[in-house]
């Protein structure tokens, strides 16, 4: 057995862009992804995608001051392991069979947090300045994960074709430690097999042609996937040409390939007539900064000024890519590329996530 | 570092029954050790040996709280004794813990107590053992890890398709039972694993785990935890012929068997790691021997051996301290001394669970071992540099600039670097 170098760079990466002005908090994407899943064996309580309220504690609850990532330096920043019942929440029965005997409808436990427990509630004073928006979050599948770089095991690899990051589950112990390095908190141990799990990019889908199953259901059409390389692709115009995309908490220093055009405008503000305030803008530019670094506020300024050109008639790219008019133009996943991987064989391109990647050990005398 | 030596000397004070144990003298049994578990009439009786443990502090983990929970540990004793057979060869280990812990099905933040075996592959040059955590290139291990889990389920390759792949089960009444019992029926009652492993990135399970048998129980405020193994199998020798059970002979002063995989020696080194759930313990965060030889023989060469392994070098031990300040706690972290983030292995305890000889190398070789990191992508400050052909270098420069006699005090001050006996 050689030591090699952790396979953490990619030739190619596989990326998503996601328009927050147009997600409207539906969850059909969280579903598309449970059923596909997570509905059993013990990842019940996982939501590999979930779509939070923000302003709001999110999914697993205060994940965003959990830790994890790195420091300025590249250390590795300390984090915290989520509750089950208080940080993640696990599904709660109800007493279906009391009902039949005119008992109250209650749930068996008492429900403490769950995904989108916060739902609109958002911040701010009703009704002159409230506010939010919803923010889907699945794994990054970043360029330097956190997981990654605090497994002892070397269990997570990144792979080479298209940078998908996933769990050798042959290799992992269960340790938890990438679920303290996800400054994202997106990586879940499922205690039934004693493993860690995170979003698998819909891989097998992907190989097929297909996007992921969360950008495939999205009624709003939100999602763009394909590769960063890909000089026709949106994905690659909205990241690296237009630079409208950007990615959630990049200070975290992991590289997050699934990027976020953000929310430009919300409602204007209401004075104390309750008329509107002209201009205004009720979502703060700070809470934007939170969220996506100070990029953010280039982003909107580039944002407002394409609206007013489109408005103006002058046309706009970037808006008529975001309208999102054409599936085969929003997801760009290369199949010939894949194929070619694949040699005509229908199993997955790169089997260490089922086959494990180190499991034939020898010994060197 | 006044404090650490200190308790030293308190616990030096206790008499003889705290020393640690120079070597570990194995007794001989004609029971069936293949059915040896924590609960056998051969354990009543039988003489332990004292082995401490201290805290892995080399290379601290990302956890918060489990780091928190862990950073006042202080060192474990464990009593230790080992009994043969013809075939066989098993290791007794029992210690204190003031909580069972138990990793549940059910809960995602609970990490059971475990103990783990640790035999180098190859142990013919004492004063070149693989490095304690688990091993180093080159220089590979096998480890018998066995921990206190609920039942779980290990997935295999089959039911990965099934788990993974496939949607939701179609399945009603008989079907959907027969379902349920199938996975039920491949639950794991315990966690009890064999790992070969060249560093601690590289642990890699053996799945054909024939000939190995573990068991530990708690017992008021105790664990008592057995290992049994064969003397020979595919990756460790504990015995001098090859397919003949040459135990009894005590060794044939033994040539190197054709094919086999490990080398028969006079004294063979074992070491320990126990973990407590209680402080979330699980990988690097554990309790951590040195190498402590077993006498399979007696012999001049097992003398030899055994003196080198539990060497206490003699060095005047405050000219070590200087020179480790004037060389060493730029880069490395030495008591409160603390040195750049990921820099090099902390030193605080590497004199509880390093023989002298590894200590040596590492100051005049560093490359014979490169204590694997994480954070593989952090760079360039590492404890090693990759080489263009994926090779790992230590970043540390050697010292054999120091003379021997420096080197000596340099030795015999890091060896006293170890925590305090828990009480």
């Amino acid at each position: 057995m050689t030591m090699t170098a952790i396979n953490t760079t990619s030739k190619r990466q596989l990326a998503m862009v996601m328009d927050l002005n147009k997600c409207i908090g539906c969850q059909t994407c969280t579903v598309a992804c449970k059923t596909q899943w997570t509905n059993r064996n013990g990842r019940e309580y996982m939501y590999w995608n979930n779509v939070e309220t923000s302003p709001g504690e999110g999914y697993p609850r205060n994940w965003q001051n959990s830790g994890g990532g790195f420091d300025k330096d590249g250390n590795l920043k300390e984090g915290v392991i989520p509750d089950l019942e208080k940080g993640y929440g696990t599904p709660w029965d109800f007493n279906h069979d009391e009902m039949i005997n005119a008992k109250e409808f209650k749930s068996k436990q008492a429900p403490i947090w769950g995904p989108n427990w916060d739902e609109d509630q958002g911040a701010g004073n009703f009704p002159s300045d409230n506010y939010f928006f919803y923010i889907p979050r699945l794994c990054n599948h970043c360029d330097n994960p956190g997981c990654l770089a605090s497994c002892p095991r070397d269990a997570i690899f990144k792979r080479s074709q298209d940078g998908v990051v996933l769990v050798d589950l042959d290799r992992c112990q269960g340790y938890r430690f990438c679920i303290a390095g996800c400054p994202y908190k997106k990586i879940y141990f499922n205690p039934r097999v004693s493993k860690s799990e995170k979003c698998i990019f819909c891989f097998p889908r992907i190989e097929q042609g297909l996007p992921t199953a969360c950008a495939q259901q999205c009624v709003g059409r939100i999602r763009f996937v394909g590769f960063l390389d890909d000089e026709e692709g949106q994905v690659h115009k909205l990241v690296k040409k237009y630079k409208v995309a950007i990615p959630l908490k990049p200070e975290a220093g992991t590289g997050a390939n699934v990027y976020y055009v953000p929310p430009v405008d919300g409602p204007v503000k209401f004075d104390a007539n309750g008329k509107p305030i002209l201009g205004s803008n009720r979502i703060p530019p700070e809470h934007l900064e939170a969220l996506f670094g100070p990029e953010v506020h280039a982003v909107v300024k580039t944002m407002r000024a394409e609206m007013e050109n489109k408005k103006n008639g002058k046309g706009s790219e970037i808006l008529d890519l975001l309208i999102a008019y054409k599936h085969s133009d929003m997801f760009r996943l290369d199949n010939d590329y894949y194929k070619a991987i694949a040699n005509g064989n229908l199993r997955p391109i790169d089997e260490r996530y089922t086959a494990g990647k180190f499991t034939s050990f020898k010994a060197v005398h | 570092m006044r404090k650490i030596v200190t308790s030293l000397v308190a616990v030096a004070a206790l008499g003889g029954s705290s020393f640690a144990a120079d070597f570990l003298a194995p007794v001989k049994t004609k029971s069936d050790l293949s059915k040896l578990t924590a609960s056998s009439v051969e354990l009543k009786g039988l003489k332990f040996e004292t082995v401490y443990l201290y805290p892995q502090t080399a290379v601290a983990g990302n956890d918060k709280e489990s780091s928190a929970k862990f950073a006042s540990a202080q060192a474990l004793k464990a009593d230790v004794a080992v009994l043969v057979n013809e075939r066989d060869f098993s290791v007794v280990v029992k210690w204190k813990d003031s909580t069972n812990s138990l990793q549940t099905q059910k809960d995602i933040k609970s990490f059971g107590d475990g103990v783990a075996l640790q035999i180098p592959q190859n142990c013919s040059d004492p004063a070149k053992l693989p490095y304690i955590g688990m091993g180093s290139e080159g220089r590979p291990v096998t480890i018998m890890l066995q921990k206190n889990t609920q039942g779980y389920y290990a997935p295999t390759v089959a039911d990965l398709t099934d788990t993974q792949a496939n949607n939701n089960l179609n399945l009603f009444n008989d079907e959907l039972k027969k379902k349920q019992e199938k996975v039920a029926a491949s639950a794991t009652a315990k966690y009890q694993k064999v790992f070969v492993a060249e560093g601690f990135r590289s642990t890699t399970e053996v799945k054909e785990q024939t000939g190995y048998t573990m068991d530990m129980k708690y017992n008021k405020g105790s664990w008592t935890a057995v290992f049994t193994k064969k003397l020979k199998d595919d990756y460790s020798s504990l015995s001098s012929v090859a397919g003949k059970d040459a135990y009894p002979a005590y060794g044939n002063e033994a040539e190197p068997v054709k094919g086999a995989v490990a080398s028969f020696c006079d004294a063979e080194p074992i070491a320990l790691a126990i973990w407590d759930g209680g402080v979330d313990g699980r990988d690097g965060t554990k309790w951590l021997s040195s190498w402590t030889p077993i006498k399979m023989k007696d012999s001049e060469k097992s003398k030899k051996a055994i003196l080198e392994i539990s060497a206490k070098v003699k060095g005047n031990v405050a000219n070590g301290k200087k020179l480790a300040s004037e060389n060493c706690v730029a880069c490395h972290t030495i008591g409160s001394v603390k040195a750049p983030e990921n820099m090099a292995p902390n030193l605080n305890n590497v004199g509880g669970y390093s023989t002298a000889a590894y200590l040596r190398d590492s100051i005049i070789a560093p490359n014979d071992v490169v204590v694997p990191g994480l954070n593989a992508n952090r760079s360039p400050m590492q404890f090693y540099a990759v080489d263009g052909n994926g090779k790992r270098v230590s970043n540390m420069p050697s010292f054999e600039h120091l003379k021997p006699a420096e080197i000596d005090d340099l030795v015999a001050y890091l060896q006293t670097l170890k925590a305090g006996v828990k009480k």
